[in-house]
């Protein structure tokens, strides 16, 4: 397009569908998937139990309840249609007021992998911790001395206060403070 | 060693160099070891997966590599992609206890504790004694069950290895299970850990915490070291205990926040806070209330996307629709400018895509309101739904209809930034590279939606975008059958078959406004584009899954797609030519669409200017579309208005030659030429400027001819260009203009050589269109490059009187194919058939000796093989032709090239070059060419060889005697591999001065070899000789080569070490003077070497210090401990970020000695 055009300004208004599944079903957007199929399941069981107490007598009430379960089911009851379906109508998750995604770290299995992540910092990785980061798990049998050799020249100075390879003087070198005394 | 401390990526250079040079199995195996280590080692994911994978190449048969690459994905956070690593893990190893506990800990983390657990216990199985997998499985099992279970943690071993692991678990039970407090409480009283130990410590730190009132933990937040994890871990447990009421907990992090405002994570948790509070106004229809709290998140963290998402949202549903508008192009601009920060992954653009889908749904279909509708028409019992347009609604509101179009552009836009950059994923799997490069332009015209929907943003996206695109397309191969494409790129494929059969709809039922041009050209704009991506096959796939559900275009798309191409078959497939045949249809329709109305509005009331406005319009609807009736109907009705009455009568012809009988229009058709009649009677004629056809014509086709005629205008002799030119403009079936260009080169390309690609260019061209008219497809593959494939097409071309052009293409056909004595027999034909003495320079070498012409392409083929490595495929090529052809000799020179080529990598290596087979030739030189061959040496083999080409072959004089100078060359470099061997070998033995003396007369090459300079500066180094190191470098770090760049980059760090090293050296041996002088020297080149050099500084101070005092000297010992603590005074923040505990440790003793000297001085 030679001159930008502006973008555009329709007069309809942007509006949820009210006969959306989620609404339907009387859920958010925003449930997991096991919480849909908990919920259809539950529904799915009182309409079937309502169904059967009334027997004969059942108006078709109940059925028509089933049958919408079913096409809900059809819709967003599995991962892989509720996928489909929300790419289609992205309207139900973008205009449903929720929290950023990484507000889930403060469910309690997340701070106790946070946990494992501290102690990895505080006792070393060397520390047998359940963490992908510790050693144990690299090199379960240690490192290879003849790996290490090679590996010596590319070892930095430990500004840490590790003394392995640090070139500089270490402070037990120091005559001490004992000539100071009194 | 503290593996933290060790520069991985300089290792894994050296050690890839070392490798290249060695090719020792000790030097694969240190090179994929530290390879696959950098990957827990590094923080860039995609750094950190490629090193693993490159060390499972490097090594395939060692599966730790394939363990450790697991590893990388886990600490990443793929827990999938490191359990599907573990799972294609062979038998035998799969189930060693250290794979099977990686693959708990992955399937642990995914939140799935049972099938962890059961994957320990397996195990468990195997090795009983296993201590992380026993506390794995006892792990996984508590957090498996709700409650219970505690006594489980009896069996699990204790002592000081196992510190660690208990203190891990115990704090995990008493977060993820506050029921068990006081069993948990009790393991810690039980003595599980060392008391007093660090794990034992943090364990109680977590327990309590876990047991703590809001308040406290609030305290215990502020307390903790700022961004620090125990940080984290404290606000977690806050959060979670104010998960129950958000307005209490807004309070709480509000007064938390008030007094530590420095710190991002009490910012992020009270904003999570006000979030949920802004939900639950939200859920509770407070529209008005939430959209408060979400403009101060947004204050807060004007950031994070999900708040701009919310308060569109929630304007949407406040109804306020002028803000709403507003802030979703907000949304949209801050989604743009983390994509141009470089956020592209997957996930994210599916986030970015969401909007434009939510937009172009809604303006698709709107109730009464949307570009299209669902009109229900009762046949009898049945309702017939059936989508059609809304031409009143777009009418009215013309914006729906670019809502609609951009936003699906955009849509589609991310969907395939989605895919990547590799070429099959975002160019959907190209058959060749003018279907590549048509798609990389298509999408390329699509992406400038983003510049229309966010201006600016969107501008510079689309061009990074575009640049992407067309990087896929570079070097894209011709290929007989295109792979298939993942389900994530055929979902991208199908939403964009779906936007172009609605596109289809538009284009044959919307009558665009004429007025309205913008949008029209918007429109055109949009098909031509999202037509390269057609294909019938997605077609197909779609109208069979979509015929259940709501109505849509696709079979619409189908019907015209038959009618149009007029096919029957079940299973269409459908060539180039075909699709651009239907997109043509579909814009010539639009086209004519709009001319139709503009007509009908105007009720014939059309002025002169207008009319030819209208036809000129018509004749590019006919270059589109050149068999539609409905254009040629229209050109007839127009030109006999406007009183043009030859060019009206011309259309009328033309619409009779494209009905061929009966039409709707026949009959209003014959009431044009009655009309035309009586103006002729009345002598109304007159003659348009252009006439039919000759209007200016811009089309996209005519922009890229334009563009190569400036680049000729350039090169004007640039025959790869002239032939470039004219492929395409064969491949679009336009041949005059082929010719005329093929013309232009014969009158330009004035050197011997180039007038014989010219005239070679002019006879292929000539060829080609004749066998374009009998196979279109052999003549596009012939173009493409795949000449042999077009051989089965000229078998059915009989050849007693075929044209001279089509028998000399049949050879370049037979010749590819290495049918030699054909091809001869077709140039011979074309040579006896020529009539042009032009060509006769073309045709008579090939007819006389095709030899020429096989010596050519199988110079190209040993090209090719050397190029990628093939070395065996290029020594038998050419055996085979210097035994099958008469002429053996330019081959010798071949033959040297290719041995050659072999030489190169094997310098260094130890390995044996490959050589040639044996060649028998019946020539007069064949003792001496037996000779060359036999020769032990590879050196002496390539020199005489080349000798062998110059003199038995004129023409190869010049590349041999080139060949033999390179020869010298590698003599040269050779000499200094091997001083640079021993060198190495001196340095290792401690004899470092002997080595570097080895590399002291290696002339003006070794000034140049990266290896050389590097192995000098570091000798220069270890020998103290700083300054001349530091020349070395200098000339190094001209060179462009990897090593060198790698090498400039780290002797910084490397110099500082060897300063400091000496510094200490010289200090131990109470040399002071020289070492501060050292010292003062130093330039750190990181915020730890400052804080090293200050710490080494301080200590030099201080042990002089020290040594006055000794001496007695009390004076000069206050005044040098307290220059040492000057030094380290400075650095003791760092110190303390940096945990530097010597510097601390020798702050502290200073502080304590120097108030000791100035009480005894005092």
């Amino acid at each position: 397009m030679a001159s930008q055009p502006a973008r555009p300004r329709p007069k309809t208004r942007l509006a949820i569908d009210p006969d959306n599944a989620y609404a339907k079903l009387g859920i958010s957007p925003l449930a997991s998937i096991d919480e849909i199929k908990k919920l259809l399941s539950d529904k799915r069981g009182k309409a079937m139990a309502a169904r059967r107490a009334k027997g004969q007598a059942a108006s078709g009430e109940e059925e028509a309840e089933i049958i919408e379960l079913q096409e809900i089911e059809k819709e967003i009851g599995s991962p892989q249609a509720r996928a489909a379906h929300d790419r289609e109508h992205p309207q139900n998750a973008l205009l449903t007021v929720q929290p950023a995604a990484r507000d889930k770290a403060f469910e309690p299995a997340k701070i106790a992998s946070l946990v494992t992540s501290w102690f990895v910092e505080e006792l070393g990785p060397e520390a047998m911790l359940l963490h992908p980061d510790a050693y144990w798990l690299w090199i379960p049998g240690g490192l290879d001395p003849d790996l290490a050799q090679q590996l010596q020249p590319f070892a930095a100075a430990a500004p840490s206060g590790a003394k392995s390879d640090a070139t500089s003087p270490d402070l037990p070198t120091l005559p001490g403070i004992a000539p100071l005394e009194r | 060693m503290e593996l933290s401390r060790i520069n991985w990526s300089a290792a894994a250079v050296e050690l890839a160099d070392e490798h290249h040079r060695t090719k020792t199995p000790r030097a694969r195996r240190a090179l994929a070891a530290v390879s696959s280590l950098r990957g827990r080692f590094s923080d860039d994911f995609t750094v950190a997966a490629a090193s693993a994978v490159r060390a499972v190449e490097l090594e395939p048969l060692d599966p730790m590599h394939r363990v450790r690459d697991a590893l990388v994905r886990l600490r990443f956070g793929d827990a999938d992609g490191a359990v599907a690593r573990l799972d294609a893990l062979g038998e035998g190893v799969a189930d060693l206890p250290l794979v099977l506990v990686i693959k708990a800990l992955a399937i642990a983390r995914r939140g799935e504790p049972r099938v962890a657990r059961n994957i320990a216990d397996r195990a468990l199985q195997v090795d009983a004694r296993h201590a992380g997998a026993k506390f794995l499985h006892t792990e996984a099992n508590l957090f498996a069950q709700a409650k219970g279970g505690l006594d489980k943690l009896a069996e699990l071993p204790k002592g000081a290895p196992y510190d660690a692991a208990w203190a891990d678990l115990l704090s995990k039970l008493a977060i993820t299970r506050p029921g068990d407090a006081r069993g948990v409480a009790a393991q810690l009283e039980r003595g599980v850990m060392t008391k007093g130990s660090k794990a034992d410590s943090l364990a109680r730190t977590v327990i309590a915490w876990t047991g703590a009132s809001a308040d406290e933990l609030a305290a215990a937040v502020a307390a903790q070291p700022k961004d620090s994890r125990a940080e984290q871990v404290a606000l977690g447990l806050l959060q979670l205990k104010l998960d129950d009421d958000a307005t209490n907990a807004v309070k709480i992090l509000r007064g938390l926040w008030a007094r530590v405002p420095d710190r991002p994570s009490v910012r992020r948790a009270l904003v999570a806070a006000l979030t949920r509070l802004a939900v639950d106004e939200a859920g509770a229809e407070r529209f008005a209330s939430a959209l408060r709290i979400v403009q101060a998140c947004l204050e807060l963290e004007p950031h994070e996307p999900v708040h701009h998402q919310n308060r569109a949202a929630l304007f949407t549903l406040l109804g306020e629709h002028e803000a709403s508008l507003d802030a979703w192009a907000e949304l949209d601009r801050h989604h743009y400018r983390l994509a141009l920060l470089g956020r592209l992954d997957p996930a994210s653009t599916r986030r970015y895509g969401a909007p434009h889908r939510m937009f172009a749904q809604a303006a698709r279909l709107s109730g009464r309101t949307g570009v299209f509708l669902v009109e229900e028409t009762k046949k009898g019992a049945i309702t017939e739904k059936e989508l059609v347009v809304n031409q009143e609604a777009i009418d009215k509101d013309p914006e729906q209809l670019r809502q609609w179009l951009h936003h699906s552009r955009a849509a589609l836009i991310w969907g395939f930034a989605g895919l990547g950059t590799q070429r099959d994923r975002v160019l959907l799997a190209p058959p060749s590279p003018p279907v590549a490069e048509a798609r990389a332009e298509a999408l390329c015209a699509l992406a400038q939606s983003l510049a229309v929907l966010v201006p600016d943003e969107g501008q510079r996206l689309a061009e990074r975008l575009s640049a992407r695109f067309r990087a896929a397309a570079q070097n894209a191969p011709m290929r007989y059958a295109a792979p298939e494409v993942d389900a994530d790129a055929l979902a991208v494929h199908r939403h964009a078959i779906e936007l172009y059969a609605e596109l289809a709809l538009l284009c044959i039922r919307w009558e665009p406004d004429p007025a309205k041009r913008a949008l029209f050209d918007e429109v055109m704009e949009t098909v031509r584009a999202v037509s390269t991506l057609f294909d019938e096959r997605v077609l197909e796939g779609l109208v069979a899954d979509r015929r259940e559900g709501p109505p849509t275009s696709l079979g619409f798309l189908e019907s015209i797609m038959r009618v149009v191409l007029e096919v029957s078959s079940r299973e269409v497939r459908l060539d180039p030519q075909q699709r651009k045949r239907l997109a043509g249809v579909l814009t010539g329709n639009l086209r004519v669409n709009l001319v139709e109305r503009r007509a009908a509005e105007s009720q014939s009331e059309l002025s002169r200017h207008e009319v030819e406005a209208l036809v000129e319009q018509l004749d590019l609807a006919r270059k589109d579309d050149p068999q539609s009736a409905k254009c040629e109907y229209w050109a007839a009705h127009l030109l006999m208005v406007g009183d043009f009455l030859d060019e009206a009568v011309e259309a009328i012809a033309a619409f009779h030659k494209v009905t061929k009988g009966d039409h709707p229009m026949a009959s209003r058709i014959e009431r044009i030429q009655e009309l035309i009649d009586e103006k002729r009677k009345a002598g109304r004629a007159k003659q348009r400027q252009g006439g039919i056809g000759g209007a200016p014509v811009t089309s996209r086709d005519d922009k890229d001819i334009a563009m190569r005629e400036a680049e000729l205008e350039a090169q004007p002799t640039s025959m790869h260009l002239y032939t470039e030119l004219c492929h395409e403009l064969a491949l679009a079936d336009r041949w005059r203009d082929a010719h005329a260009w093929a013309g232009r080169a014969l009158a330009r390309c004035l050197t011997p050589a180039g007038q014989t690609r010219a005239r070679e260019l002019a006879l292929e061209l000539a060829g080609l269109e004749i066998l374009g008219r009998v196979d279109t497809g052999a003549m596009a593959t012939f173009v493409a490059g795949a000449r042999a494939s077009a051989v089965p097409a000229f078998e059915k071309i009989g050849t007693h009187d075929s044209d001279a052009a089509l028998e000399y293409v049949r050879g370049l056909a037979l010749l590819a194919a290495d049918r030699r004595k054909d091809a001869q027999q077709a140039f011979q034909r074309a040579f006896e058939r020529c009539t042009r003495g032009i060509y006769l320079a073309v045709l008579r070498p090939l007819a006389q000796d095709v030899e020429t012409a096989v010596l050519e392409s199988a110079k190209k083929e040993i090209g090719d093989a050397l190029a990628e490595g093939r070395l065996r495929d290029a020594f038998e090529r050419i055996a085979e032709r210097m035994t099958s052809v008469s002429r053996p000799e330019p081959y010798v020179l071949e033959l040297a090239r290719t041995q050659l080529a072999a030489l190169l990598p094997t310098i260094g290596t130890g390995d044996a070059p490959l050589s040639p087979p044996p060649i028998r030739v019946d020539a007069p030189w064949k003792a001496e060419l037996a000779a060359a061959l036999g020769a032990k040496d590879t050196a002496i083999r390539i020199r005489l060889l080349a000798e062998l080409a110059a003199k038995v072959h004129e023409p190869s004089a010049r590349e041999a005697a080139a060949l033999i100078r390179k020869l010298d060359d590698l003599d040269e470099q050779l000499a200094m591999a091997s001083s640079l061997e021993q060198s190495t070998k001196r340095a290792a033995a401690g004899d470092i001065a002997g080595a570097l003396e080895l590399l002291g007369d290696l002339g003006p090459a070794g000034d140049k070899s990266a290896r050389v300079l590097r192995q000098r500066a570091i000798l220069l180094l270890k020998l103290e000789r700083f300054a001349e190191a530091d020349g070395e470098v200098a000339k190094l770090a001209v060179l462009a080569e990897p090593l060198a760049r790698e090498f400039a980059g780290r002797y910084p760090g490397l110099l500082f070490r060897q300063r400091i090293a000496s510094a200490s050296a010289l200090v131990r041996a109470k040399d002071f003077a020289k070492a501060r002088e050292l010292l003062a020297a130093c330039v750190p080149a990181a915020p730890d070497q400052e804080v090293e050099l200050a710490y080494c500084r301080g200590y030099c101070a201080a042990a002089d210090g020290y040594r006055a005092h000794q001496e007695g000297d009390r004076l000069s010992a206050k005044r040098l401990l307290l220059e040492a603590l000057g030094h380290v005074e400075g650095k003791l923040g760092e110190a303390r970020t940096m945990r530097h505990e010597r510097l601390l440790e020798l702050y502290g003793k200073l502080e304590a000695d120097i108030g000791i000297v100035e009480g005894t001085h005092g």
